[in-house]
């Protein structure tokens, strides 16, 4: 797959909004919290920038998810591996895991509508993407062992 | 080095008051005062009994160098992530089905985590490295759509500029 970039620096508006909001929490932990309403600010405004991305529909997700699984995972765990990069690793296996859990939750998505969550809650990890269906999330994050205060629920709108 | 406190850690046990040479842990704010706190003393760190106090830099080393193999098989992945999450706020944005909404909404959501977890791997972990500077300038640089928040970018760099010991031009 042709990568689409933003010809100055390399990355898309999605990839620069998600850049400066990881940036943004991380000034938050060192409690710089000016910089981080600055990196806040940027991360907003790459958010309302409409990139040329092709992915749409819960059809398209889970299409793009597997392309992940089969396409990409793979040759950037043997780069890693490579270059002994713990650090990139780590985050693939996080990254890896999680998808596919979401991609088994996107199965049940296609096959049962929204009647598989319906009388129960959703929660993702704030700090892995780890997304759990159920009425009380897990005494710690199954793939990234954080403690469930990290898990965020995510609130039904009517 | 100054220290902070984690307000969810603190169980007010005040140990750290009765230590702290300067009066800085005592404030109506629950917040350790920075201006008060000598730097690296770390007095209340250690006398703290729940673990809430822990000192934060005012500089960091470099970040760990990353390889343009690693830096680009990374991209892909978080690009696609993105990609992912943003066909994810369409869906909420557009649906009217409470149930569909809260489902594209934990979609989104798991997937920006994912590809910002990817972009700190790739040489995006601290805010005030030489990388994400390097990044602002080039945006500053380039950008020219007149809602491009100019100030904000600027006062980053300028902050950073301070942070890393640069002479800002």
């Amino acid at each position: 797959m042709e990568k689409v970039v933003n010809s100055f620096s390399g990355y898309t508006p999605g990839e620069l909004s998600a850049l400066f909001s990881n940036l943004s929490k991380g000034c938050e932990k060192q409690y710089r919290m000016e910089m981080a309403g600055l990196y806040g600010e940027l991360a907003s405004y790459y958010a309302g920038v409409p990139g040329e991305e092709s992915t749409t529909g819960f059809e398209g997700i889970s299409a793009r998810l597997q392309d992940d699984l089969d396409a990409l995972f793979p040759p950037a765990r043997e780069i890693s591996t490579e270059n002994s990069d713990r650090g990139a690793l780590r985050a693939l296996k996080w990254a890896d895991k999680v998808s596919r859990i979401v991609k088994s939750q996107l199965g049940r998505f296609a096959t049962k509508g929204s009647s598989f969550f319906r009388d129960t809650n959703i929660y993702v990890c704030e700090i892995c993407g780890f997304l759990f269906v159920g009425d009380e999330p897990p005494e710690v994050c199954p793939v990234c062992k954080v403690p469930r205060i990290k898990m965020m629920p995510i609130k039904r709108v009517a | 080095m100054h220290a902070v406190r984690n307000i969810r850690l603190c169980t007010k046990d005040c140990l750290c008051l009765y230590v702290c040479p300067t009066g800085a842990t005592d404030t109506e704010t629950g917040q350790i005062d920075a201006e008060k706190c000598h730097s690296g003393c770390r007095l209340c760190v250690d006398a703290c009994p729940s673990h809430a106090i822990s000192l934060i830099m005012d500089e960091y080393p470099e970040q760990q160098p990353k390889t343009d193999g690693v830096k680009k098989a990374l991209g892909l992945l978080s690009e696609s992530k993105t990609e992912q999450e943003r066909a994810a706020v369409t869906l909420e944005r557009e649906s009217r089905d409470p149930l569909e909404k809260q489902w594209a909404r934990a979609l989104a959501l798991s997937n920006r985590i994912m590809a910002e977890d990817l972009l700190r791997e790739a040489g995006y972990m601290l805010p005030q490295s030489g990388e994400a500077l390097k990044l602002l300038e080039t945006l500053a640089a380039a950008e020219d759509s007149p809602d491009f928040p100019r100030d904000a970018v600027e006062k980053l760099i300028g902050m950073i500029r301070h942070d890393l010991g640069r002479v800002s031009e």
